[in-house]
């Protein structure tokens, strides 16, 4: 499944996010992938992550397959509204 | 952005002196300034900012890289530094690794843009294999930006 979300935090994806992004998509068992301007990634890689470059009202595709997918949607979703805590 | 717009030759560290986190961001920072003397930097109050900054989270991101990184005012463009540990240095990465390339990143307060740009070209250019190797194994300064420019021309 796939769901498209806004990035609203000022700095966008930088180091401190992509670490927060990385560790939460780890904690699923589901293949997870974020796709910007149809260049797709592995949300369990940082530096997977860091080469999106994805700065503030960017739109990321997120990508899960797997038993617990819509759990690892959700779960990633909230992250990114929640601004990682910035702001 | 390319490693070389933000890198130039005369702030990359062969050898970096200390072996901490906070004496090689002292280092970093100091070259970054001798680098780039049109540009007004407060090297204590940046080395504060980045030390709060590591606080808040490493930029430790394993395989042997760290990006210590922040926004200041008074700068034009993204400036940045080069600094290598054969030894390694505890950065307390994520992965628990000692660290031995390390990319220093100042960018303008006012383009948080221009910071997503020079990390997204370091993590592009990590990606590759043996750029770490070849990074660790370069015999001086020439070397190593030699391989930033050999890597920047393999990413475009």
């Amino acid at each position: 499944m796939e769901r498209t979300v806004k990035i609203s935090n000022k700095s966008g994806i930088h180091v401190r996010p992509a670490a927060q992004i990385a560790e939460l998509a780890n904690k699923f068992q589901a293949n997870i992938t974020f796709v910007k301007d149809g260049n797709e990634i592995n949300a369990k890689s940082i530096m997977d992550l860091l080469t999106l470059a994805a700065g503030e009202g960017t739109q990321i595709k997120i990508k899960a397959e797997g038993i617990d997918e819509k759990k690892a949607i959700d779960a990633l979703e909230s992250l990114v509204n929640s601004k990682f805590s910035e702001d | 952005m390319k490693l070389c717009n933000f890198i130039i030759k005369s702030s990359i560290i062969k050898n970096l002196k200390s072996t901490d986190k906070k004496g090689a961001i002292v280092e970093l920072v100091e070259a970054t300034k001798n680098a780039h003397k049109s540009e007004k930097i407060k090297s204590a109050e940046v080395v504060d900012l980045l030390m709060k900054r590591e606080k808040i989270g490493s930029t430790g991101i394993g395989n042997m890289i760290a990006v210590p990184h922040v926004k200041i005012e008074g700068i034009k463009s993204v400036i940045g530094a080069f600094g290598r540990s054969i030894n390694g240095i505890d950065f307390n990465s994520i992965d628990g690794e000692l660290v031995h390339v390390i990319f220093l990143i100042l960018a303008p307060v006012d383009a948080p843009e221009s910071n997503l740009q020079a990390l997204r070209r370091i993590s592009q250019a990590t990606r590759q294999p043996n750029f770490c190797k070849f990074l660790i194994e370069a015999k001086d300064v020439g070397e190593i930006y030699s391989l930033f420019k050999e890597f920047d021309e393999v990413l475009n």
